[in-house]
């Protein structure tokens, strides 16, 4: 076993309908390591939303985790201001999987070593509620600060994300788009927990707000030793933020990559697509939506590998037999058959393939 | 796809099996009537049977204090009920229908006056005011009463429409046909009339409901459609010859649970229609 | 709050509240004047067919001294503008037949507070049950337990109250007798502060009250559901539960607050109309409100009582919308914003 802050191994969501199952996330491995930031990068419906709320456990009927586990091993010696449940911290530390955990551990692990930056924070906020209520409500639930101290904090993390005090006052509707994102950043970041997941935190943000908010990130990793797993379109921004990247195809991951080696030398064909339809940077969020991808069908996924029909390399095997996600360099995994053969389980060295990007 | 996924609401198949039995009954009034006391003899006629004889095969249902048979009593106010509540229903669900249409077609100013009126007819107590005019106007007939309880029912079709209408209006095929140069008229009926019919079913079945309580009501106060046996006519009669201190539950109960059968069967066809045709209530009505 | 914006605020209130006063009573006085048929000859014609009257046409002069009595003579213009003298500036009714020489302004208040006990109190206990229970039902959603509950709302929900109030009467006061059947206080007692009345009042009032509450929780158990499932689907609520917030705060502060707030305007527009839903409970109990008087008035063509309950009704539906929109601002912080900016 691994020493990974967040191992999740063949994570399946489906969706239930009368049509049948929805297979929105199908097979999916991934490891967040520890003190690191793991981009997570794919088109949209990819699965990417639902993965993160399956870390959190907030799937809703008539979506379920139908297979899989989440391994979650916080280190527990972090925070000794908490007013922390021995028992439940000797269980953390040994690694709970988040998929089969119980209620009351569950609320006492969340917030406390993991927080939620929801994709849709436009209605994060409960709208009858003073945005310092909401901050103090999580900090009393977690620990025994009083409640001047629990303020005292709400108004620090607010500054983080550049909100001036006053907005401990209001209510949602009185605060910008923006400014609700931030806030909502802002309040992950309250109880320093080890794990950030943020589901597209920046996007609509303007250019300086993104720019404070991605420095905000980085000082939390820096000095709370956390680990944030970020979900964004903006390749651009990973570029900058994510010491490692993920990149999710049709509900499973096809490669993660070093950020360097991925922008360098892209593996998986779908990343190279990816790349090359990347907008520049800072610019405007581009939704990687084509007409094809949108044709999928979640109810039965393409046979073998889930790209081939948008595969410039496409071959016989990959339309039959599904390439598994192996190591195919150090810290480089990619799902694909021109990298890794099944039958003879040997590691292909396909770098001639890397420029396929100029193909076309 | 609508007709038969509504048959899949099982609501729906519940209430319109209901109603339809209801119905039935109503329409074979005559035959029903004929084959329990005689083709020749005035149903409503006092003197004609025994006094409070008990449920028996002449008399399913027993007699009441004037020796007539109840059973026929009560097929009778079954359908004059139900006359009047659909006739009422019909009325109220077309002069709603076509201010909701104007309202949400139209839009602007147009819109906004409609609404306002609609808005203050909601808000108007309207038992009180039904009472005054009863008691004031010489004789209420069966069509009048239809109008007087149409009179107020009539803002919940208009505003179950106009939301329609207004989500439909920005549509594409609406778009099209305007494009096609049909004009107004020709637009609101062969394009988003078809699309409302749901929903005038909705109407429908909730105007019923308000016109035969509404109707209820004015009979317990003793105001009803002059000369007509209807199930509440038939309650308030029973209570004012004291079936309650008699211990004659059934005659009491029986009417109070045709006309409880009837707001059932109304509403399990609307939660059946919305649960069909408007998913986000999926759900929320307890299936 | 701002306390000159919400003065501000209430004022602009009040002043719509008035003018509607003011035109819903205008449109009630058009329409009594618009009913067919001439109330003083079927006032009459009912005299003689009750061989009260040994006249056999309506005679002018008497026909006349009635029509002042109630305030139907002169012109329409003029009886318009006695009419809104008397109701608005003088909460004056007119003179009653039901009483002869009692004004109808003094039998609405002796019937108004009969009427506002029972029914107020009935409808708020009603709805504070229903918000709870439906609260409940609605987090719980998917246990046998609460859908079986909210079958049993569903069918409640479709009884008439005045149906509900037969089966209660028939069961409690007439073979068990364990209730009065009727009025709203025993006989034998003097009405005042003393126990015996106040018991009195509480076990004439239970069977038309629990009539009232059975059939209004249920609505109010099944509208408060279809909200609170809304509000379980809504992204705050989700981001709420990934805080890892206590269940109990989470159900009080997101759900059931939440949800509240649509429901307390549909209280305020339940109390509206309670002269309306008191109308066939009193009659059935005769309960000495303004139900059982409008009853009497319609027997006895008592024009002037039918009017004044007519326009009693309308003013308390304005008036709860009124109190309404002084409340909402200060629960609902959306509002606030919205009003005064
Ligand atoms: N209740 C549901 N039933 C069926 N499918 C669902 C349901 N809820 C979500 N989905 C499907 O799951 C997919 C959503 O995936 P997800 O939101 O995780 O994508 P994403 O990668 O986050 O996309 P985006 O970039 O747009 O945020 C969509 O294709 C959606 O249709
Ligand atoms: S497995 Fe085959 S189809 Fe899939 S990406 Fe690799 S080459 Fe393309
Ligand atoms: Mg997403």
């Amino acid at each position: 076993m691994t020493d990974d802050l967040l191992t999740i191994r063949d994570l399946r969501v489906y969706f239930h309908s009368t049509r049948g199952e929805y297979k929105v996330v199908d097979g999916v491995n991934l490891g967040v390591r520890r003190n690191e930031i793991l981009g997570l990068a794919g088109e949209s419906g990819s699965g990417k939303s639902t993965v993160i709320e399956a870390i959190g456990r907030l799937i809703e009927p008539p979506g379920y985790i139908a297979a899989g586990e989440i391994i979650f091993k916080p280190q527990t010696d972090h925070q000794p201001t908490r007013d922390a449940n021995p028992a439940f911290e000797s269980q953390l530390a040994a690694g709970v999987d988040l998929v089969t955990a119980e209620q009351p551990l569950l609320q006492y692990l969340r917030w406390r070593h993991m927080s939620y930056i929801p994709q849709a924070s436009m209605n994060a906020l409960n709208p009858i509620m003073r945005i310092k209520r909401q901050m103090v409500d999580a900090i009393t639930a977690h620990t025994d600060l009083s409640e001047t101290d629990a303020h005292q904090r709400a108004a620090e993390v607010l500054d983080i994300v550049k909100l001036p005090p006053p907005v401990l006052e209001a209510y949602p509707h009185e605060l910008s788009g923006g400014m609700k994102q931030r806030a909502i950043i802002a309040i992950g970041m309250t109880l320093n927990p080890q794990l950030i997941v943020a589901d597209e935190p920046t996007t609509a943000l303007d250019v300086n707000v993104q720019r404070a908010i991605l420095d905000a990130l980085l000082r939390v990793k820096a000095e709370t030793d956390a680990s944030i797993l970020f979900v964004s379109h903006d390749l651009a921004i990973h570029a900058e933020l994510v010491d490692r990247m993920a990149i999710m195809y049709a509900g499973k991951i096809v490669e993660v990559s070093p950020v360097h080696d991925i922008f360098a030398a892209p593996k998986h064909p779908y990343t190279q697509q990816l790349l090359k339809s990347a907008p520049t940077l800072g610019g405007e969020r581009v939704r990687q939506e084509t007409v094809l991808g949108r044709a999928l069908d979640r109810l039965n996924w393409p046979s073998g590998c889930r790209f081939h029909q948008r595969c410039p390399f496409v071959m016989e095997r990959c339309k039959h037999v599904e390439p598994p996600l192996v190591e195919v360099a150090p810290g480089r995994s990619v799902a694909c058959h021109l990298h890794y053969d099944v039958e003879t389980q040997q590691v292909i060295n396909a770098d001639e393939f890397a420029d396929g990007r100029t193909h076309d | 796809m609508t007709l038969t996924s509504l048959l899949h609401s099982r609501y729906f198949l519940i209430g319109f099996t209901l109603l339809a039995a209801l119905a039935l009954i109503a329409i074979l009034e005559p035959v029903l009537v004929a084959s329990l006391v005689g083709a020749e003899t005035n149903p409503l006629q006092q003197g004609t049977f025994g006094i409070f004889e008990p449920p028996s095969a002449e008399h399913p249902l027993g007699t009441d204090r004037f020796g007539r048979d109840y059973a026929t009593l009560l097929i009778i106010g079954l359908r004059f009920s139900l006359t009047i509540g659909l006739l009422a229903g019909l009325l109220s669900t077309l002069v709603g229908t076509t201010i909701g249409l104007i309202s949400g077609y139209f839009g602007g100013r147009v819109d906004a006056v409609l609404r306002t009126f609609t808005d203050m007819v909601l808000v108007i107590p309207e038992l009180p005011l039904l009472i005054a005019m009863a008691t004031f106007i010489p004789t209420v007939t069966i069509p009048l009463m239809a109008v007087l309880l149409a009179a107020f029912s009539w803002p919940f079709s208009a505003r179950t429409i106009r939301a329609q209408v207004l989500s439909m209006r920005e549509r594409s095929y609406v778009d099209l046909a305007r494009a096609s140069d049909m004009n107004n008229v020709q637009i609101v009926f062969f394009e988003i009339m078809p699309n409302l019919f749901p929903f005038l079913g909705v109407s429908l079945a909730g105007s019923v409901i308000g016109a035969i309580l509404a109707q209820f009501g004015l009979e317990i106060i003793g105001l009803g459609v002059a000369n007509t046996m209807t199930l509440g006519v038939l309650i308030n009669l029973t209570i004012s010859w004291g079936a309650m201190s008699l211990g004659q539950w059934v005659l009491i109960g029986a009417p109070a649970l045709l006309l409880i059968l009837i707001f059932l069967a109304l509403n399990l066809i609307n939660i059946g229609l919305e649960q069909t045709f408007n998913p986000r209530l999926k759900g929320t009505t307890g299936t | 709050m701002d306390r000159r914006k919400f003065l501000r605020y209430g004022l602009r209130r009040l002043a719509v509240y008035l003018l509607t006063i003011w035109g819903a009573f205008t449109i009630a006085f058009v329409f009594f004047r618009l009913i067919p048929g001439d109330p003083i000859e079927l006032y009459y014609r009912e005299l003689q067919a009750e061989g009260f009257s040994g006249e056999s046409a309506v005679n002018d002069a008497a026909a006349e001294t009635i029509r002042e009595r109630i305030g139907i003579d002169g012109t329409i213009i003029e009886q318009y503008f006695r009419f809104m003298g008397n109701v608005i500036f003088r909460a004056e009714f007119g003179g009653s037949i039901l009483a002869v020489g009692t004004p109808v302004r003094d039998l609405i208040l002796r019937a108004l507070p009969w009427t506002i006990g029972l029914l107020g109190l009935s409808v708020l206990i009603g709805w504070v049950l229903g918000v709870i229970v439906g609260g409940l039902v609605g987090w719980a959603r998917n246990s046998p337990f609460a859908n079986g509950l909210t079958t049993i709302s569903i069918a409640l929900s479709q009884v008439p109250q005045y149906i509900a109030a037969l089966a209660l009467l028939y069961l409690f006061a007439f073979t068990l007798a364990w209730f009065p059947v009727r009025n709203a206080y025993p006989g034998t007692v003097i009405p005042g502060f003393n126990l015996d009345f106040i018991v009195g009042v509480i076990r004439h009032g239970t069977l038309p009250a629990l009539a009232i509450i059975i059939v209004s929780v249920s609505g109010w158990i099944l509208s408060t559901r279809s909200l609170v499932v809304l509000i379980l689907g809504e992204d705050y609520l989700q981001y709420a539960q990934s805080k890892g917030l206590p269940r109990g705060y989470l159900f009080t502060n997101y759900v059931l607050r939440n949800a509240l707030l649509p429901q307390i305007t549909a209280l305020a527009i339940s109390l509206g109309f309670i002269v309306n839903g008191a109308l066939l409970i009193e009659t059935l109990f005769s309960y000495p409100g303004l139900g059982l008087l409008l009853q009497r008035a319609v027997t006895q063509l008592d024009y002037n009582t039918i009017q004044a309950i007519v326009l009693i009704s309308i003013l308390s539906v304005l008036t709860a919308n009124f109190l309404l929109d002084l409340v909402l601002p200060f629960i609902d912080p959306r509002v606030r914003t919205q009003e005064m900016g």
